[in-house]
């Protein structure tokens, strides 16, 4: 799975911008984009990775609340506090039969773009045996729920792209919401 | 598709070793070069599996499911068999057994039974695959099915249908936990379990009444989950082997052990950690038979009375929040310094805008577990409430 996203990616890579904000972007958020870092964008997802998404990604989706998960029943609802929603979201990372030895490292409420959200951080494992972490963040707005996450290999990579994601993340607004 | 490799290697082995299609359950199980490598990759894919899933950890159950083993066990088990049940913290409906006698039972099977005699119908047929070799068998009947490739490629499509679960559970845990065995083998293994659990002495209509219990309780809830029973071939014509037994070979055996109370008491921790996880994967309905379940064998037991209002809250449906409330309170009542229960009655009053209530009951909780994993979350509440009366 992650090799056919590296070969897309690898593709895309071929037209993608670096260093620029996402302006020419079908969703409603902008984000700058650090120098050196790939952009993947589709309807679901906005990707960037330096290296490869094996070694390190940013992930931002916008996500219509009320929409069904995999892996668990439960879905996010409009007044939902953040904590409310960070318990739906480990509900379902947590339920996920790919995510080996989950550990949660802390579940924290995080201000993004000025709006009440939360963090969490977590560690697991792939089937694969190989160790991630990720530093999730997350808010609902409207019918929206925003998420922009970091995941990188545990060791050397977590750390070594941390504070650029931090930038990434300082840099996410939301420019218009769309009708829901 | 290392696996896919395996089943390749494992199918052209059939094609050239020994053409023993039901090999008797008293001969070495080693002796023969497609069981060697079965049991060694069964071996690998046991251990592969241990590192994914979650096991319970319970001493008391696990003596006991060896009580229940021993007592079901024949007198004479094929050479370097040997039985042992593993509980896996899973809540969906599943069980099944690598062919060295290691056998998986997730929580989601055992907090649907009502006694030991259904446990036992369980592990009675589990046990069954494994003494009359049925992975061994079923691989080597390949081999003797006129269109050979056909079943080849019939069975490389089959996998790469459950792909996910093949690597989850490795080959074999996937054949014997969600593709099943052929209906003759699945058959044999309903007759020959029911066989052990009628000579351990336990009550055999008790195999019918959980494929009954089970089945309709599929249908209720429509789950469509790999699962036992579910997806085995022609649930009804077992059913019906079973009945068939009952009314003829077994018909002056009726009555027996069933065991209600101490199979309950054994297994409540594990009832109720299921019905956590039921919630977890937003099954409201099913966590809340579970948790009812739990507290009809534990009467005053704060954590499930807790575990209950979280099921009304977290369904998020606001006519549910007052029974929620009661049982955060009764749970409150039960155990004085458990501060689960003071922080969901503070949400509940925080989201009605109660912003005093919801303050008081946020400060208890911090005093009473100063260092609780969600204490930012808390503060902030607490902070908002100072806010919004300044305001």
């Amino acid at each position: 799975m992650r090799k056919k996203l590296l070969f897309v990616i690898l593709i895309f890579m071929m037209g993608c911008a670096h260093g620029v904000q996402n302006g020419d972007s079908t969703h409603n958020f902008a984000v700058k984009i650090p120098k050196g870092w790939w952009r993947l964008e589709t309807d679901k997802y906005f990707l960037i990775t330096k290296n490869n998404p094996y070694l390190q990604y940013a992930l931002i989706q916008e996500r219509p609340i009320g929409k069904a998960f995999r892996h668990t029943k439960r879905i996010l609802k409009r007044g939902m506090l953040p904590q409310e929603s960070a318990d739906v979201i480990l509900d379902e990372i947590s339920a996920d039969n790919n995510i080996i030895n989950f550990e949660l490292i802390e579940n924290a409420p995080a201000t993004i773009d000025g709006h009440a959200g939360f963090k969490i951080l977590f560690t697991y494992q792939d089937k694969d045996g190989s160790t991630f972490k990720t530093l999730y963040y997350g808010f609902i707005k409207g019918n929206i729920f925003y998420n922009l996450r970091y995941t990188a290999a545990k060791r050397h990579y977590f750390q070594k792209d941390l504070k650029t994601f931090e930038n990434i993340l300082d840099s996410f607004r939301i420019i218009e919401l769309k009708a829901t | 598709m290392k696996k896919v490799v395996f089943i390749v290697i494992l199918v052209f082995l059939a094609a050239s070793c020994t053409p023993t299609l039901h090999p008797p359950v008293k001969e070495d199980l080693l002796s023969n070069e497609d069981e060697k490598i079965i049991w060694r990759r069964s071996l690998e894919e046991e251990k592969a599996l241990n590192a994914k899933v979650v096991i319970l950890q319970d001493k008391k159950l696990e003596d006991y499911l060896d009580q229940i083993i021993r007592k079901l066990q024949p007198e004479e088990l094929p050479p370097g068999m040997s039985f042992k049940v593993i509980v896996v913290k899973d809540p969906y409906l599943n069980a099944f057994a690598f062919p060295n006698g290691i056998i998986y039972v997730h929580t989601g099977l055992l907090a649907r039974m009502d006694n030991e005699a259904q446990l036992a119908a369980l592990l009675a047929h589990e046990m069954a695959h494994c003494t009359q070799r049925h992975t061994l068998r079923a691989f080597r009947s390949m081999k003797d099915k006129p269109a050979f490739m056909v079943s080849v490629q019939q069975t490389l499509a089959r996998l790469s249908m459950i792909q996910d679960v093949v690597k989850f559970l490795g080959l074999t845990g996937a054949m014997a936990a969600v593709t099943g065995y052929t209906r003759e083998l699945e058959s044999e293994a309903d007759i020959v379990g029911l066989d052990y659990m009628v000579s351990a002495g336990y009550d055999s209509y008790e195999a019918l009444r959980l494929f009954d219990h089970l089945k309709s309780e599929i249908e209720h809830e429509q789950i469509t989950e790999p699962f036992f029973f579910g997806t085995h071939p022609n649930v009804q014509a077992r059913i019906d082997t079973i009945m068939g037994l009952l009314e003829t070979k077994y018909k002056h055996k009726r009555g027996g052990i069933k065991n209600a109370e101490l199979f309950l008491s054994k297994l409540k921790p594990a009832i109720l950690e299921n019905a956590r996880l039921d919630l977890r994967i937003g099954r409201f309905d099913i966590a809340q038979s579970g948790v009812e379940k739990y507290l009809r064998i534990t009467k005053n037991d704060a954590r499930a009375y807790h575990l209950l209002g979280e099921i009304f809250r977290q369904r998020g449906e606001e006519h549910e929040y007052g029974k929620a409330m009661a049982y955060y309170q009764k749970a409150i009542l039960i155990d004085s310094s458990y501060a689960e229960p003071h922080k969901a009655i503070g949400l509940i009053h925080f989201k009605a805008g109660h912003r005093a209530l919801a303050k008081k009951f946020f400060e208890s909780c911090l005093l009473l577990a100063p260092d609780t994993p969600d204490k930012a979350y808390i503060q902030g509440y607490i902070k908002q409430c100072l806010k919004d009366r300044e305001g």
